[in-house]
């Protein structure tokens, strides 16, 4: 009851106090322009009013281009289909759930969230554009990887180096789509950035694209990371059809021991082959070795650890977000994104394909026979690559693991990938 | 421009098989250098597991001693309980 008493007393006080208030505070000052106290007429207030709703904009864009209108909403549906294969089918949530917000967002007809000023733009701007947040991404990547299998049989590395064929031979791909389809034009740049998908590695794709074609970025981001996602349906009918029964029952030697310190040294070697022989490739490289030195060394533990969890967290968020806001229809909705997808698979299959065909040449001119389902795991895709050969191996034979071994080549895949983004990034100073 | 593809995927896969080859060459040449501190990394771990196995070990005895010795107990206690009656 008193409190009911107290409340009105407030309400009284505050409606007789504030207008007074107002009133003493002044007359209006005469630097107020005289447009801002009038209002229109009641009937053209609507008009403005409904001129300035979602609906007007996609029914009647301001640029009368259909990609403005009808293409928003369908912009605004490739961002939902996103969303519901990462929330229903897992596909690589992390990234698409960002991705697929951040289409939505930037498909708003007349809220410019992704037009120069606004914030999707300038986290574009800022984090993608410069190549900031991939190379972030990269460092946590590098502290998350164990190097070990692969220092334990370096050979397997080879595999991670064959697998990379899948990235060429999807660039000449994107070529020969440019010669063969009437509405496809891609460069040499577009070509080199588009067969980085079939690196399997989504910041070294982003990277690139977004230093060679940014134009491109959402459609080979998309492909990117929807192909990564589906590494365990795409690969295994490839894997059954190169290997036969027998060599998918080869059992290989136990991994030696790795030492602390040459888990230290290795990072070093790598960055000291990459100073030497590819300046280009050093951002990648740098950041990836940086962040698994910070792992490996045992003394920043706590770094280590913000890098594996809360950076690259963050950083993802504004990745995706970023990558988001170049998913408009006017860039997205064309030929060329069907090119691109329809070119990704080509990559991920040929990279798997070599990886296997690799590990049978290498178990000709060997003694110490390799199972060759390790080698598709050479297409980057840690770890997914490598637990499907890790199951393609148990189907065969219960008790062969795979695993450890196919870390090997994943883990190599990942170095193969940034050498050969190093080398399509000198592609700069190549064109005549 | 398919010519300067093949061209690029010529000098790309070259260079990403050397890159690599030249990594397993140094790979391989770090653990020549490395293997004596490696074997004794390993030695001390190796120790180490083994102490803590066999401190588990013998309390695992004593307890299964222990255990055996209370069951009998009891098994001899029922049997007398059994006779007297």
């Amino acid at each position: 009851m008193r409190n009911k008493k107290v409340a009105i007393g407030f309400a009284l006080v505050f409606f007789l106090l504030f207008p007074s208030a107002l009133a003493l505070a002044g007359t209006p000052s005469a630097e107020v322009p005289a447009t801002r106290q009038e209002l229109a007429p009641m009937g053209a207030m609507v008009t403005e009013f409904a001129k300035s709703t979602g609906l007007f904009g996609y029914l009647s864009p301001a640029s009368g281009k259909w990609t403005e209108g009808i293409g928003s909403i369908l912009m605004a549906g490739v961002g939902l289909l996103m969303l519901f294969l990462a929330i229903n089918k897992g596909f690589e949530p992390l990234l698409l759930v960002p991705m697929g917000f951040g289409c939505i967002l930037a498909n708003i007809p007349l809220a410019g969230i992704a037009n120069p000023g606004g914030i999707i733009d300038y986290i574009y701007q800022i984090g993608i554009k410069t190549g900031v947040f991939p190379l972030l991404i990269f460092m946590g990547v590098g502290a998350m990887t164990d190097f070990g299998p692969m220092i334990a049989n370096p050979k397997t590395a080879l595999l991670g180096a064959a697998a990379q064929f899948g990235i060429f031979s999807t660039l000449i791909g994107a070529l020969v789509l440019t010669e063969i389809v009437p509405g496809i034009h891609f460069d040499l740049f577009d070509a080199a950035s588009i067969g980085i998908i079939g690196g399997a590695d989504g910041p070294t794709a982003i990277f690139l694209a977004s230093q060679l074609s940014p134009d491109l970025l959402g459609a080979i981001a998309v492909a990117a990371y929807s192909y990564m996602a589906l590494v365990p349906i795409i690969q295994p009918p490839i894997m059954r059809a190169l290997t036969s029964p027998a060599e998918r029952k080869i059992r290989m030697t136990q991994l030696r021991y790795v030492g602390k310190a040459e888990k230290i040294v290795f990072p070093l070697i790598v960055l000291g082959l990459c100073m030497l022989f590819l300046p280009s490739a050093a951002p990648l490289i740098g950041f990836f070795m940086f962040g698994n030195m910070m792992r490996e060394c045992g003394v920043v533990e706590r770094l280590s650890k913000t890098t594996q969890n809360a950076l690259i967290n963050i950083v993802t968020i504004f990745l995706g977000l970023g990558v988001g806001s170049r998913l408009s229809a006017e860039s997205f909705l064309n030929l060329e994104t069907l090119g691109i997808l329809f070119l990704g698979v080509i990559a991920f299959g040929i990279g798997t394909a070599s990886g296997i065909l690799m590990a049978k040449l290498m178990n000709r001119f060997s003694t110490i026979k390799i199972n060759p389902l390790i080698g598709s795991a050479g297409v980057s895709a840690v770890p997914m690559a490598a637990r499907v050969s890790q199951k393609l191996g148990m189907e065969e034979d219960p008790e062969n693991m795979l695993l450890m071994f196919a870390m090997g080549p994943n883990v190599a895949g990942v170095i193969g990938s940034a050498v050969a983004a190093g080398v399509l990034l000198t592609l700069k100073n190549l064109v005549v | 421009m398919i010519i300067a593809g093949i061209k690029l995927t010529f000098l790309g896969m070259t260079v990403v098989f050397l890159f690599l080859l030249l990594l397993v060459f140094c790979v391989n040449i770090s653990f020549r250098f490395l293997s004596a501190a490696n074997a004794r990394e390993q030695a001390e771990m190796e120790a180490a597991t083994l102490l803590k196995r066999r401190r588990s070990l013998t309390t695992k005895s004593t307890d299964e001693v222990l255990v055996a010795v209370i069951s009998a107990a009891i098994a001899a206690h029922r049997a007398r309980t059994l006779l007297v009656r």
